[in-house]
């Protein structure tokens, strides 16, 4: 007796656990997933809210580190856009089965800032020039903001001028510095601007190789009109101004 | 001298109240029925138990008291538990080589007890491949290994098979003139053939302390209950008769026949005559085969709740008891003072040989 | 293959495993026993916060530990008035990490070990001379030595496979905190296979034997002594 209600039972559970499946892909199919690396995630966020107010589409935002964004792309990820935080991973994105050839895009240029919080005299080119000690970079080897400090200090000639802690990504970077273990550090404008932060000073594009974030059209994507459609609105003049005052720099060409 | 005046209470309550004095020279038993409190009575005199309050005292120095309390491993006490307790991750020579590590001076040495106690083939075997009875006896040795100046033993033969017994009785006794023993036991023969003196415990309590001879016959005690059934009796043995297989000995110089195993040599012993078995008569029996023939006076007759009787006979120096219906005491006419013949049959002695 | 950096990461990791599961064997045997007899209403309370890090993302207590070694707090003001260096980025620092984030592993197998430990044993001991001390060298840690070993070897594995906690106070410094986790997931995240399969495969037999010996062989010699 008791085996045969729980039996029922179990039938009656399994059926709705299939239709609570059903109905949560409905919706999620009707939304585009975009992975994101972190660092772009609170603009996207806003792009986003605007995309959907004007168009009603969703979009559906995961975020993590480049690296295990690509990783997860190659191993089957299942989502439509990849917001890359350099060229790289966009590059090899396009080159594999799971990218589309010929989406490749820029949507972001970055600016790296030297940035000493604690300085009590306004940070500019001679605070830098004049610092010592240890000062915090992101990774050069994982984090396109860190090679682009690299780049800057090699170009400066300061790179041997400093001993260096090395975080994983640029958040991680800001948090060494903001959290006082570090006096200063190279760290995203755009970070600098989203925390309010002063005491900073942007260095000259000229220093290093443009940082160019990059996203690419998933061959994955079902909807891939409406993908098509919401990466055009990314680099319309719109957005990219509001992309500009977050930190960025606006976006001359495509490539 | 152990002195000590011990309480512990519980919700105003008193659980126990150990009180009194007692010379250790040789064992000293302590009976009583179970949960009487003779285990917490051993617990608090090795300092395992520091939940009693009161005073304890041995050979004048201060084991506890109101301010004071010198712990276990400070008393130089040797102890057997129950159980035997041997480290389950040594073998027999490792738990016996731990016990000598703080000890100043042992009176045997390990191999001396391993010939001693017979477990020399066991030395280097694991605890886990020892029978029970050859745990209790290294753990025996264990607790002689620490060099004590006083051994507590808490029914060390209660669960051991009869050759561990008749190897360890006499050890005792032995060991005993060498170092006191307070030993804890249920078993009537172990008292009378060890002790020549008890500690009597009842309910919590310290009843009384003496022989084991006055105590058992002592009707006011709580023993009241084991005397029913019989008491031991002091054998002087004068020659083995091989044709019938008995013993001829005396009881206050009065001829007497146990039915034993042969004996390897000829000694005293101690025998249990059961109340139950005694036969009392005013006049000699002829015609009957009961060998052995007592002249006593009776001392005491008591009434018991069951409708029996219980009386208390002399033999001279020593006493026995004897069980009775109302029904023979009245016919008989027995009366304090009145000298009469106890009856024993021989087949229902029982000894306790070493 | 191999670079030297990654030699350098091994020898590292090794070091500071080392160290952290030395340290921690002798914390943990006092902070076990305590856990295991004390019936204090506070216990639970000091046994929750050993075992927190079970159950807390690294990230959590690496963000704490980045915040309090900063020279700004006092813990970090202080290391540094001290020894003039700053705690975070430094092996000093990793160390500290590795005793917390490994504490409960080494913890727990000893008091679950002095939970089985019978009292009686411990009487015995008193009755054979042996002060508390003694006791515990001379009986408790032999008894318990499986137990001891598994304390150790599961501290020590989990401090090498420690990531989390690295990654956010380690500052990736060669020779200094860069671990061999961190040196796997750097080459992981540029790439490079083959080197991250092979420190990965290594990593992976490493912790594989030492859980084996610890399922296998130490635990069911710690059951049969004390079940003995």
């Amino acid at each position: 007796m008791v085996l045969k209600v729980s039996k029922k039972l179990l039938i009656k559970m399994t059926r709705c656990l299939f239709l609570l499946i059903l109905l949560c892909s409905i919706s999620v199919q009707a939304s585009i997933k975009v992975a994101v690396a972190s660092n772009f995630k609170t603009t996207l966020i806003e792009i986003a809210a605007r995309y959907e107010k004007q168009t009603g589409q969703k979009i559906l935002i995961s975020s993590a580190s480049t690296g295990i964004l690509y990783h997860q792309i190659q191993q089957g990820a299942p989502f439509d856009l990849f917001l890359s935080a350099d060229r790289e991973r966009a590059e090899l994105t396009e080159a594999s089965d799971k990218g589309v050839t010929g989406s490749r895009f820029t949507y972001a240029q970055g600016q790296i800032a030297f940035w000493s919080p604690q300085d009590p005299e306004p940070v500019n080119a001679d605070t830098l020039q004049n610092f010592r000690g240890r000062i915090a970079i992101a990774n050069p080897k994982l984090a396109p903001y860190g090679l682009a400090a690299e780049q800057a200090l090699k170009n400066l000639n300061l790179l041997e001028q400093f001993s260096y802690v090395q975080g994983a990504n640029i958040s991680q970077t800001y948090q060494f510095v903001d959290s006082g273990n570090v006096k200063a550090g190279f760290v995203a404008y755009s970070l600098l601007l989203e925390h309010q932060a002063d005491h900073f000073f942007v260095i000259p594009t000229t220093y290093y190789q443009p940082i160019l974030q990059q996203g690419v059209l998933l061959s994955g994507a079902i909807q891939r009109a409406e993908v098509t459609d919401f990466m055009a609105y990314l680099t319309s003049t719109a957005i990219q101004t509001l992309i500009r005052s977050k930190g960025y720099l606006t976006i001359k060409y495509v490539n | 001298m152990l002195k000590f005046d011990l309480k512990k209470s519980a919700q105003h309550k008193p659980l126990f109240h150990f009180k009194g004095e007692v010379e250790l020279q040789g064992i000293c038993a302590v009976f009583g029925d179970s949960g009487a409190g003779k285990t917490s009575f051993f617990r608090v005199l090795a300092g395992l138990d520091n939940s009693f309050c009161g005073s304890l005292a041995w050979q004048g120095k201060t084991w506890q008291d109101n301010s004071s309390f010198i712990k276990t491993e400070k008393r130089s006490i040797g102890m057997v538990f129950q159980e035997p307790r041997l480290f389950p991750h040594l073998d027999t020579l490792g738990n016996l080589k731990l016990a000598t590590k703080k000890a100043a001076n042992s009176l045997y040495s390990i191999t001396e007890l391993a010939a001693l106690l017979d477990f020399e083939p066991l030395l280097n075997k694991k605890i886990q491949q020892l029978s029970g009875g050859q745990k209790q006896r290294i753990a025996i040795a264990r607790a002689i290994l620490t060099g004590p100046d006083l051994l507590l033993m808490d029914e060390p033969l209660s669960s051991l098979d009869q050759h561990s017994r008749q190897l360890l009785l006499p050890f005792f006794k032995k060991l005993s003139e060498k170092i006191p023993i307070i030993y804890i036991t249920h078993s009537m023969q172990e008292v009378f053939y060890l002790s020549n003196k008890m500690i009597l415990m009842n309910k919590g309590e310290i009843e009384s302390i003496g022989s084991p001879q006055a105590l058992f016959l002592n009707l006011d005690l709580s023993l009241a209950k084991h005397k029913h059934s019989g008491v031991m009796v002091n054998v002087q043995a004068v020659h083995w008769d091989d044709e019938f297989s008995v013993l001829h000995g005396l009881i206050d110089q009065q001829a007497i026949l146990v039915a034993i195993k042969k004996p390897e040599s000829l000694q005293d012993l101690l025998i249990k005559i059961e109340s139950k078995d005694v036969i009392l008569a005013t006049k000699k029996l002829e015609c009957s085969s009961l060998q052995n023939c007592l002249f006593v006076r009776v001392e005491q007759i008591e009434h018991l709740p069951t409708g029996s009787v219980l009386l208390t006979l002399n033999t001279g120096t020593q006493k026995i008891l004897a069980k009775i219906t109302i029904k023979s005491l009245n016919e008989l006419q027995l009366q304090v003072s009145q000298n009469i013949f106890a009856y024993i049959k021989a087949m229902s002695i029982s000894a306790l040989d070493s | 293959m191999l670079t030297e950096l990654d030699y350098s990461a091994i020898i590292l990791t090794l070091k500071l495993a080392g160290l952290t599961t030395l340290i921690l064997l002798i914390i943990s045997p006092p902070l076990a026993w305590w856990l295991a007899r004390s019936r204090l209403f506070f216990r639970p309370f000091i046994e929750a916060l050993v075992a927190l890090p079970l159950v807390l993302p690294p990230t959590v207590l690496g963000f704490y530990l980045l915040i309090s070694f900063s020279p700004d707090n006092f813990i970090g003001g202080f290391w540094l008035r001290l020894t003039g260096d700053t705690l975070a980025f430094s092996f000093q620092g990793l160390l500290i990490a590795s005793l917390i984030y490994s504490l409960p592993f080494v913890v727990q197998p000893l008091q679950s070990a002095f939970v089985n430990l019978d009292k009686d044993y411990l009487e015995v001991a008193a009755t054979l001379g042996f002060n508390p001390i003694e006791t515990f060298y001379r009986v408790v840690f032999p008894m318990m030595l499986p137990s001891f070993i598994i304390a150790g070897a599961l501290g020590f594995a989990h401090t090498v496979g420690e990531f989390g906690v690295v990654l956010m106070i380690g500052g990736n410094i060669p020779g200094e905190t860069q671990l061999l986790s961190i040196a796997l997931f750097d080459h992981v995240e540029t790439l490079q296979y083959q080197q991250a399969h092979l420190l990965s495969f290594g990593l992976l037999t490493f912790s594989m034997t030492l859980l084996v010996l610890i399922y296998g062989v130490l635990q069911k010699r710690q059951q049969s002594i004390i079940h003995a």
